[in-house]
């Protein structure tokens, strides 16, 4: 064979392969595309919803125990989306409302026993344990938030009267620390500041004005103002992921942070929410032939891979934990062109298993189902929380 | 070597079928790190998590890309060799 024939042999190969590829990808993305209409939206949710309400009504707590051996934190951040996403449907859908807060009421109360009883380290990954926490006496924001906005969403949909002085206390407690703690924020591990983690007990601060009555809108305004002096990467604009509590910065800005930070932002500055969603998007998110995925870091970042990032998918630096979070972002933000390929990579590479009334990924485990349920359910809660005018209903049931 | 890849594409796609009929698609959790059914989180557990993910990519990723790559090679072995920068047999005769 003369080396011009095996050229030609080469070039026939590879035109073949290529052209193949061009044909084959986009075609696969077409077959896999998955509508971000508010009807696919809502019925991903109910069939999500029943896989999810499982555990909680004395059928299969495997799949929580499972979890909690890979990272505890899931366990917790499962029950925080899941209410969420009750509560959005509570106000969506009156027939599911009794439904919803029952269940609501169970995985709050339950959560607030586990957290008396054994304490917030439960919750918590083991390093939670290695250092003591600067600030005294020790308290996670990611724990204390999280269960504030638990509570601050159930009283936003129907308030629990003895629920009423449970919610007021811990905001009192979280509202101390935004205003004491030099970088106006807690510390979720020794030492760790969270944007996640500060930007949800903010959420829940502002989301709690309903059913107490009060307003925290100047210290939301202080909080926003302190983190563009101090909390902003330099190059990208972006909300840093983690800082220490006197505000040396740690991780830069992180897809599986970013998100959620900036979906809870919506309640606290919406205008600066908007920002940060945008500047994530610019530099996290990515579109390959109809199929969208997130980075964990931008490009001008190396960070590091943990359990929170997953395992990044190699060449296309695809971090499936900040798709998913990216996926609740592109709702709550209606960008539905994103939204669509990122559902259309959900439904290509997380392995769905629907059986007509149930759906869960098994590329996922109940967190990240969690977080899907909340990203196609979102709205509701928010856009109570956000109307201009609304009645402020007192824990007597009396409107105010 | 066409006989080979078509073989290689079946393969893939068979192999896919198998491990999907033997119901190993929840192992595939091992991906984000959470143990597989009943709790299994050992060797066995990453394997068959992760040959079933490879399974299913190269049953609907690498076996239709080696299908059409193989007919459009057939159909590229039909365009004159002068198009590929090599004169054609006729051509190499009469010099």
């Amino acid at each position: 064979m003369t080396k011009r024939s095996s050229l030609s042999r080469t070039v026939r190969a590879l035109l073949a392969v290529f052209l193949a590829v061009a044909v084959w990808v986009p075609a696969l993305g077409a077959m896999f595309g998955a509508g971000a209409t508010e009807d696919e939206k809502s019925r991903r949710a109910e069939l999500l919803l029943t896989e999810q309400l499982d555990p909680w009504k004395g059928g299969d707590s495997e799949t929580v125990d499972r979890m909690r051996v890979a990272n505890p934190e899931w366990d917790f951040m499962g029950r925080t989306f899941l209410v969420l996403a009750l509560a959005n449907r509570a106000l969506s859908f009156p027939d599911e409302r009794a439904r919803n807060l029952s269940v609501m009421d169970d995985v709050i109360n339950a959560t607030m026993r586990a957290d008396r009883r054994f304490g917030m380290h439960y919750f918590l990954l083991p390093y939670s344990r290695r250092a003591p926490f600067v600030r005294e006496p020790e308290a996670s924001m990611f724990v204390d938030g999280e269960l504030a906005l638990m509570i601050a969403a159930r009283q936003a949909v129907e308030p629990r009267r003895d629920l009423h002085g449970e919610l007021r206390e811990r905001i009192q407690a979280l509202v101390e620390v935004f205003e004491s703690a030099p970088m106006m924020s807690g510390e979720s591990y020794p030492d760790e500041c969270w944007t996640f983690c500060n930007t949800t007990a903010l959420a829940a601060i502002r989301l709690s004005d309903l059913s107490l009555g009060t307003d925290h809108s100047a210290l939301m305004t202080r909080w926003v103002a302190h983190a563009r002096a101090n909390l902003l990467d330099e190059e990208t604009r972006m909300l840093i992921s983690s800082y220490t509590y006197e505000g040396e910065h740690l991780d830069g800005p992180e897809g599986s942070s970013i998100f959620m930070s900036a979906t809870n932002l919506l309640l606290v500055d919406p205008e600066f929410a908007r920002e940060q969603y945008d500047l994530a998007r610019e530099h996290l998110a990515k579109n390959t032939f109809g199929f969208g995925y997130a980075r964990e870091w931008s490009a001008a970042f190396a960070g590091p891979v943990d359990i929170d990032s997953g395992p990044i998918v190699p060449i296309v630096e695809a971090s499936p934990g900040a798709s998913g979070m990216a996926i609740l972002g592109a709702s709550a933000f209606s960008d539905d062109e994103w939204l669509r390929a990122l559902m259309t990579s959900l439904d290509f590479a997380a392995f769905p298993i629907e059986d007509g009334t149930s759906l869960r990924y098994a590329a996922s485990n109940q967190v990240g189902d969690a977080v899907a349920l909340y990203a196609f359910s979102f709205g509701p809660l928010f856009a109570l929380a956000s109307e201009p005018t609304h009645e402020v209903i007192a824990w007597n049931g009396a409107a105010q | 070597m066409k006989r080979t890849l078509i073989v290689f594409g079946a393969t893939c796609v068979v192999a896919f079928l198998v491990l999907h009929v033997l119901g190993f698609r929840d192992y595939v959790s091992i991906l984000s790190g959470t143990p597989g059914p009943g709790g299994e989180s050992g060797v066995f557990a990453a394997a068959t998590g992760l040959l079933y993910a490879i399974a299913w990519f190269s049953a609907v990723l690498v076996a239709p890309i080696v299908f059409l790559s193989v007919a459009i090679h057939s159909g590229l072995e039909r365009v004159p060799d002068r198009s590929f920068g090599r004169k054609s047999r006729a051509e190499q005769a009469t010099g």
